[in-house]
């Protein structure tokens, strides 16, 4: 552990990802964080000279809970060192802007509006990003059904029967 | 919805104006609006307005499996499909820790490098275009057509290639192949010389390009810019270089660096000497490529990573293109974030252009070499 996931560790509502529990492939720290501490945490980045990588947002809702979580990925010039902190969104779906901390946050935030119907609190521009202005609806939710039936064209994914396991 | 934005506070002020630039405009590279707000022809503010070229990538993702999503890969960035395909197959081999053949690794590193000058043509012969000059614009084309036709003869496509497999390539590279190769390495050379000549020194060029559309330091980590933008403010980093993937740790190359602090002509000297790199690393491949096997021995039929999250950032023609691929397990991902380069260097146009003359717009755009398609996915 370096010095500095101990110090985002150490954030009032952050803790360390138990390494064994969650796969991170390609990122070195994760982190799970409660949507109050990820401000704490973008400051923190920012002055240790880490940029924000990219925001993405998942759509884990299920029959036996889960919710929206928002994947904030933070990396310095140089050797690599990714981390990425986890934020579960309670049902609300609201989330506080790091815009004023990394202006690349803009698009990103804006994108998690667009696509998941994540309110991001505070931001200074939150439209629609991709979608028209006058789109209704989150297309990259799990439950999102078109409300124009003729572009529903999905391709079915292959059965076993077809491929076999091999 | 909320109202636009107010981009400066006196944005009733009738000596000023509203100007959509695109989504129709030759300058945009596809169809980009950029609303402008304009005191005569000095810009006050910027808006880009992106979508226009949405197809869902990520949510098509969602709805197939890993193999039905290989020919999307491409169709990200049509420029340099190559690098895009293989980087897909290599997050899925770096997911599910398949081994690939060195012959295959060396193949791929060949045609990325070829797609990466390819790319870079074509933005210098537009770029130019953009600025009022034809000549190179046809130079350009005619020695990308070159690249094309090579790579052509081993995919069967000239842009959206679908090359790569999951474990190594569909085929193998032949002796033609490799002659071709090595004849255009040679060529291009000498052409590069002459590049510089007709586009390097000119005059006008330079007047155009110098400390124009300046994306300095202060904006690197507020944005996490990468690339050819990214390196013409003067930092050496350079993905192949930081994080190896597909084995080029194995080859000699320096990452270039801009010398004027960011400005239009440093992306213009930046990507001219890429390319030289680019070559560099061909010849290199050309002299080392192995015999042997071109697809891994056993790659399971389903692709199954582990439940979890998996990164996987490659250098792509435009910067640091990463894949966040989600999976829980099954051979279809829960979400497979693209994370693409023109998608943040568009996002600083706000605070680059304003301040700037409408006529050096088209010399910014042009210079931070944007493709619509991959902003929008």
């Amino acid at each position: 552990m370096t010095e500095l996931t101990g110090r985002v560790a150490s954030l009032d509502g952050i803790s360390a990802a138990d390494d064994d529990a969650v796969l991170a492939n390609g990122c070195q720290h994760v982190y799970h964080s409660q949507s109050s501490a990820i401000r704490d945490a973008a400051r923190l980045f920012r002055d240790s000279d880490y940029h924000l990588e990219h925001i993405t947002c998942l759509d884990l809702r299920s029959d036996e809970g889960g919710g929206l979580r928002l994947s904030y990925q933070f990396n310095v010039h140089g050797a690599s060192d990714r981390h990425l902190l986890l934020v579960d969104l309670a049902p609300d779906a609201h989330a506080p802007t790091i815009v004023d901390i990394f202006r690349g946050a803009d698009w990103y935030e804006r994108e998690a509006f667009d696509m998941h119907g994540v309110v991001i609190d505070d931001h200074p521009n939150l439209r629609r990003l991709l979608m028209p202005e006058d789109y209704t609806g989150h297309p990259l939710l799990k439950d999102f059904t078109d409300a124009d039936p003729e572009r529903h064209i999905m391709a079915a994914p292959m059965s076993e029967e077809e491929e076999g396991d091999g | 919805m909320a109202e636009t934005m107010e981009l400066v506070p006196d944005a009733t002020d009738p000596e000023t104006y509203y100007l959509n630039m695109g989504p129709q405009h030759p300058s945009t590279h596809g169809v980009l609006r950029i609303r402008l707000h304009l005191e005569g022809e000095r810009i006050l503010g910027a808006d880009p307005i992106i979508g226009y070229g949405h197809r869902a990538h990520e949510k098509m993702a969602e709805n197939r499996d890993y193999l039905q999503f290989l020919p999307n890969s491409s169709r990200v960035d049509y420029l340099s499909g190559m690098i895009y395909n293989l980087a897909y197959c290599q997050a899925i081999e770096h997911a599910i820790e398949l081994d690939v053949p060195e012959r295959a690794e060396v193949i791929r590193i060949i045609c990325g490098e070829l797609n990466r000058i390819s790319s870079h043509l074509l933005w210098l012969g537009t770029f130019v275009l953009d600025l009022g000059g034809f000549t190179p614009f046809l130079y350009g084309f005619d020695d990308r057509e070159k690249i094309l036709d090579i790579l052509d003869s081993i995919t069967g496509s000239r842009l959206t290639y679908c090359y790569g497999r999951f474990g190594g390539v569909t085929m193998d590279v032949d002796g033609e192949f490799l002659r071709r190769t090595s004849d255009f390495c040679d060529y291009f050379k000498r052409r590069l010389g002459e590049f510089d000549e007709l586009v390097t020194d000119n005059v006008i060029y330079q007047q155009r390009t110098k400390d124009v559309g300046v994306i300095s330091s202060d904006l690197i980590q507020d944005y996490a810019l990468s690339g050819p933008v990214l390196r013409a403010a003067g930092v050496a980093h350079d993905v192949r270089k930081t994080e190896p993937y597909g084995g080029y740790d194995r080859f000699d190359f320096d990452v270039p660096v801009g010398q004027r602090g960011g400005d239009c002509f440093d992306r213009h000297t930046v990507r001219m000497e890429e390319m030289r790199q680019s070559l560099r690393i061909i010849d290199q491949a050309l002299a080392c490529l192995p015999d042997g096997p071109i697809m891994a021995a056993k790659v399971p039929k389903r692709i199954r990573p582990p439940a979890g999250d998996h990164y996987f950032a490659v250098e792509s023609a435009r910067g640091h293109f990463g894949m966040l691929i989600t999976s829980d397990g099954t051979d279809i991902p829960v979400r497979h974030k693209l994370r693409t380069p023109s998608f943040v260097n568009v996002s600083t146009m706000p605070v680059v252009l304003p301040g700037t003359m409408l006529a050096d717009t088209v010399a910014i755009l042009g210079s931070i070499d944007i493709v619509v398609p991959e902003i929008d996915r």
